[in-house]
């Protein structure tokens, strides 16, 4: 059996030195959203913009991967930052820090990071079904 | 439950995007088994009374009180976000229930304003102030109390030489029971709110792990859960002064039903313990 699970998760392309004049040098991010077999993409147009990816997939009862990734690896370019995620249109809280960034060019997992300054991929675990698996997310 | 009700709650209170998760929503079996309980076996309590939810959350204990004949709901929530989503639903469709924000310190108040009847408390014993709060309900005239608790196990604890030494020695008596303290966080919809800084929380989610810059704050979203013992719970209401119409715990409920006390422990689970319900009468 599926669940229906939808997910919204704000994303925000922080240039980070622009007020350094050192904008010029880097690229605007691009960021890639896969949930099960679904896949968003968005390609950032200005500094300091923000994004809402929002997906449905029918998930089998388990664990399954959210992922944001840079769209490229090549450097520089510009940060993306995870400013908030919703399951099921219920705002997660604390539980969003139960995530994991890992930079593509250093071999190691950063836990509770929603700040992704290097080319990377960041994770948190959705647990279907939701509204009996996740705090505050539907009728339970 | 009325299913296009419950849809169209959710869209008030989640928005669009809980409408697919809607589409094939079926009440778990512990939704029905605290259903039964709380709403089926409370008839007397609930048809024809003024009914208070508090800690209504997304509103469903509500809605059900509201159909099976309450002559009106009051909700109350501390989380902006499920009560402009309820008003809104509940005007929508014309029924006769209204929320409003508040927390466990108003419940006096809010009783008198709103001449209540009978107040709901569904799994509020370990985030509030309970002991207080019990006594504002006695002291109101509130006539019913419907509760349901997540008491842990009075056999937890095994009392030690010690503790039968110092009954002995301080002349206070045998325990009658006993809570645990489980330190936590404000870290979803459903959490216990930091009282001491209630004012600063989030006004829609509750949420405290954040301060004003938007950097992560844990210690104002550090919180304490107060789990108490069954035979404490019992103790408290007798000293209260409440009369017993009804209690069953889930494993009584289960086996009556023909299940396995063991399964349907989804919720109370998460506090290793199971329900409890009540039906309490405030005689004057």
């Amino acid at each position: 059996m599926t669940h229906a699970t939808t997910i919204a998760l704000t994303v925000r392309a922080d240039m980070q030195d622009e007020v350094q004049g050192f904008l010029h040098h880097k690229t605007l991010p691009g960021a890639r959203v896969r949930l099960g077999d679904g896949v968003l993409e968005h390609r950032f147009t200005r500094a300091g913009e923000q994004h809402q990816f929002v997906m449905t997939q029918e998930l089998a009862e388990g664990e399954h991967d959210l992922t944001l990734e840079f769209m490229e690896d090549r450097e520089p370019q510009g940060a993306l930052e995870v400013r908030s995620l919703r399951v099921q249109g219920n705002p997660m809280g604390l539980d969003l820090f139960r995530c994991t960034y890992r930079p593509w060019k250093r071999q190691e997992a950063l836990p509770a990071h929603l700040y992704m300054g290097w080319p990377g991929t960041w994770s948190i675990e959705i647990q279907v079904p939701t509204h009996t698996r996740m705090g505050g997310v539907g009728f339970d | 439950m009325d299913p296009a009700h419950l849809r169209d709650m959710a869209r008030h209170v989640w928005g669009e995007e809980s409408q697919a998760m809607m589409r094939s929503f079926r009440p778990s079996d512990s939704v029905l088994m605290r259903y039964e309980q709380n709403i089926l076996e409370c008839d007397r309590a609930i048809r024809g009374h003024r009914v208070m939810d508090l800690g209504c959350n997304h509103g469903l204990w509500s809605y059900c009180a509201m159909r099976h004949g309450a002559s009106h709901v009051l909700g109350v929530e501390p989380r902006g976000m499920f009560v402009r989503g309820l008003n809104s639903f509940a005007q929508q469709h014309s029924l006769p229930m209204q929320f409003q924000r508040g927390h466990d310190t108003d419940v006096a108040r809010l009783i008198r304003e709103h001449d209540i009847d009978t107040v709901m408390l569904m799994s509020v014993d370990d985030i509030t102030q309970w002991e207080s709060m019990m006594w504002d309900i006695r002291r109101s005239g509130v006539t019913w109390v419907i509760m349901q608790n997540s008491a842990v196990p009075d056999a937890w604890l095994q009392f030690h030489r010690e503790v039968y030494d110092h009954a002995e020695s301080s002349g206070l008596g045998m325990p009658v029971g006993f809570t645990l303290h489980y330190e936590s966080h404000n870290s979803d919809t459903r959490s216990r709110i930091n009282p001491l800084h209630r004012d600063l929380a989030d006004p829609d989610t509750g949420y405290q792990h954040l301060d004003h810059d938007g950097a992560l704050d844990l210690q104002s979203s550090r919180v304490f859960l107060s789990k108490k013992s069954l035979a404490y719970i019992r103790r408290f209401i007798d000293h209260a002064g409440f009369t017993i119409e009804r209690s069953l715990s889930q494993s009584q409920a289960v086996r009556a039903s023909g299940g396995d006390p063991s399964r349907n422990t989804k919720g109370a689970s998460a506090s290793h313990s199971m329900y409890q319900w009540y039906l309490l009468r405030n005689d004057k």
